[in-house]
């Protein structure tokens, strides 16, 4: 992981603490921070968790922290040098004729106020599965299926997932959790990330800044594909994807991504996400397993990569699979998805919803074909925590949805 | 770099630490030697081929633990991935050790100190039939008392606290993490929240959240619900079933039922009135938090 931002990168800006916004440091990027723009190029070799804000005359500057107990000093200082926008709210606050009459907690609520017109201040927040997962859920919840950070944090433990681990995914919430598994595996063992339909929107994934040897680790493989690979060596069976039609059972799987084939509409600021220009960043459209693109060997050995590249027979290959596509029935999905585990993998179901997942939790009760199966509401509230004035927000008691999670057993 | 074989061997071999999971309230840790007997409450077999699971977290609590909630949120909070280094401080019993050590893999590093003797040896044992002791470096130390040792300063990408006085060792911990690094501190009270928020905000450190998670287990069941004609014929408590049935969540039927359906439907274990949204339970479950574990809030006003 990178200390400072390199070009190319993606990084999420915290602004006053208040809102979280995505910008790629590219050539023609911009970077947004309140009203004012500069080039996302700006910000190349700044140490990820600086502050930084933009200066009157449209100049990016990193600026110090200040220790809240010892805040005067350092404004004082900004209003003696005649920059920065703390020393214009304590310009404000000491002619304010009504500032010193205010109580402690006014305020405070005053030079917050004044704050976020005058100045703007934004962290540079390293994007992880932590800060990529609230950056989109305080963007757009319903395009990441409601999946709060608590429940991203869940479906990794129950799943089992670490370095090792070869990891099942499917993600119907457009590459988030395939990335949060590539990150948690950090390149070592393989993460598959199966969809169904015409394209996998794994956008989110490209959020990650991964290196190269993680980036490799990570493959994205259409269901039907996979079901001609389960008793297949790879090289022995080209790949037809216009067989999509004819898979078991004799119906076609509905395409749940087709509805989010937009993808998650991310803009920076105004400019629709560009493309990486860099042909390194841009393999972060994450390789096919498909025997028609094969890796080179020396980055087959690099990255680790196990039974994915080997030409070896799908079934039984993987330990742990977390599904987390609300619009695809926990059931069908066990259904495709359950003769590629392993004996003993840990597998973890996301939905919003409690119903389908209590509907299949009956369902492996009667098939027995996994233990130590569980059904969990999930339950997260953050606190104001002040001396004398501590209580919950008051904004933070949403139903964080359910998660199904157990351990396959050998027939 | 070349990584030891941690992947699992498909079939148990001698020596493996196995949990036989019995039924769905029973789970036992057993390391398999081909000359012993494993005994539950069908009987005295030899180990042979049982059902095999494969568990990651097989530690008898010995202290109060973190659970699965806290867990994960330590772990996803803390940011760690396969290399990172972690302090904790104290191991307990070793559950969120196990956790920490899987996160950062066999290239990472947890420093763990425990305070108390024995249950540094009970760890210690713990990690070494896990295999996790070229990961896991566990030492007895006051870490309250003495801090953490100097030569591990600026070396922490993430540094746990599990501890009576968290606020003693914060600057100690600001001096072993790196820069832009992250700290979580796990206490079961709202006093000690306090103190450590205040102890870090003096410290330099930024974005301090305080949080409560819970898990909430559910079973489900099926039943039967009745069409209620037989019972009542008024259209008025024929339109109360549908609106019953509609706040089920289920797709609303505007024909009453004749005949009675089988639903799965899940009741609340834990939750007294099963509300989604309602508050935890005071007194039974896992009511623990990353950072505090209060289950009822102070009644304050608002600003």
């Amino acid at each position: 992981m990178s200390t400072s931002v390199r070009e190319g990168d993606f990084v999420i800006l915290d602004v006053n603490g208040e809102k979280l916004s995505f910008v790629q440091v590219t050539p023609k990027g911009k970077a947004r921070i309140g009203k004012g723009f500069v080039p996302a190029t700006a910000l190349v070799g700044l140490p990820y968790g600086c502050l930084v804000e933009i200066l009157e005359h449209g100049e990016l500057q990193q600026v110090a922290r200040c220790v809240p107990e010892q805040a005067e000093a350092p404004i004082a200082e900004l209003r003696s040098s005649g920059q920065g926008g703390q020393a214009i709210v304590a310009a404000l606050a000491s002619n304010s004729a009504t500032y010193a009459s205010k109580t402690e907690f006014s305020q405070e609520k005053y030079r917050r106020k004044k704050s976020r017109k005058y100045c703007v201040q934004a962290t540079l927040v390293q994007p992880t599965a932590r800060s990529i997962c609230e950056g989109l859920f305080a963007k757009a919840p319903m395009k990441i299926g409601h999946l709060r950070v608590d429940a991203l944090a869940l479906l990794l433990s129950f799943a089992d997932i670490g370095p090792h681990s070869q990891a099942l995914v499917w993600d119907g919430v457009g590459g988030l959790v395939t990335g949060a598994v590539g990150e948690r595996m950090g390149g070592h063992g393989d993460v598959c990330s199966v969809y169904t339909g015409r394209n996998g929107n794994q956008d989110s994934t490209r959020l990650f800044n991964f290196p190269d040897h993680v980036r490799k680790s990570i493959h994205t493989c259409q269901l039907v594909e996979m079901q001609h690979r389960l008793d297949t060596p790879a090289a022995q069976q080209p790949v037809n994807t216009s067989q999509a039609e004819q898979l078991p059972n004799g119906h076609g799987i509905p395409d749940p991504d087709a509805a989010q084939s937009d993808g998650i509409a991310m803009e920076v600021d105004g400019a629709p996400m560009p493309m990486p220009s860099n042909n390194t960043r841009a393999a972060a459209e994450v390789a096919p397993i498909t025997s028609s693109k094969p890796q080179p060997a020396d980055a087959r050995r690099q990255s680790g990569t196990g039974c994915l590249n080997k030409g070896q027979p799908l079934r039984s290959s993987f330990t742990s699979c977390i599904i987390a596509a609300p619009a695809v029935s926990p059931g069908a999905a066990w259904h495709w998805l359950r003769p590629f585990l392993a004996p003993s993998a840990s597998f973890a179901i996301f939905s919003p919803h409690m119903q389908p997942l209590a509907e299949f939790m009956q369902t492996l009760q009667h098939t027995k074909e996994a233990v130590a199966v569980q059904l969990h509401d999930i339950w997260w509230r953050e606190y104001q925590v002040l001396p004398f004035r501590t209580h919950p927000e008051m904004n933070a008691a949403e139903p964080g949805g359910y998660v199904l999670a157990g351990i396959k057993i050998g027939s | 770099m070349v990584l030891p074989p941690v992947k699992p061997h498909p079939h148990i071999q001698e020596g493996d630490l196995v949990v036989v999971y019995e039924r769905f309230d029973s789970m036992k840790q057993v390391v398999v030697k081909s000359s012993a007997l494993f005994g539950n409450r069908f009987g005295n077999f030899r180990m042979q081929v049982c059902s095999y699971s494969r568990l990651t977290n097989p530690s008898t609590p010995r202290t109060k633990i973190l659970y699965a909630a806290d867990i994960s949120m330590v772990c996803t909070f803390l940011e760690l991935e396969p290399g990172s280094t972690v302090v904790e401080s104290g191991t307990g019993s070793g559950s969120l050790t196990t956790s920490l050590a899987r996160a950062v893999g066999p290239e990472g590093a947890v420093h763990t100190f425990e305070f108390h003797e024995q249950r540094c040896q009970a760890a210690a044992e713990d990690f070494r039939q896990l295999g996790l002791d070229s990961t896991v470096h566990l030492k007895q130390r006051d870490i309250e008392g003495q801090a953490f040792p100097a030569e591990l300063a600026g070396q922490a990408d993430a540094v746990f606290l599990d501890l009576p006085g968290p606020w003693k060792v914060v600057s100690s911990a600001a001096q072993t993490l790196q820069p832009n690094s992250r700290f979580c501190s796990f206490s079961p009270c709202i006093e000690q929240v306090q103190q450590i928020c205040l102890a870090l905000s003096g410290h330099g450190f930024h974005y301090i959240r305080s949080m409560e998670c819970l898990l909430r287990p559910h079973k489900v069941r099926s039943i039967t619900l009745g069409s209620g004609i037989s019972e009542a014929h008024s259209p008025h408590n024929a339109g109360q079933n549908k609106k019953r049935k509609r706040n089920d969540g289920r797709a609303a039927n505007q024909n009453a039922q004749p005949a009675p359906a089988k639903i799965a439907s899940p009741a609340a274990f834990l939750a007294a009135n099963g509300g989604n949204s309602s508050m935890p339970p005071l007194d039974q479950g896992p009511a623990a938090a990353d950072f505090l574990s209060q289950s009822s809030p102070c009644k304050m006003n608002d600003k």
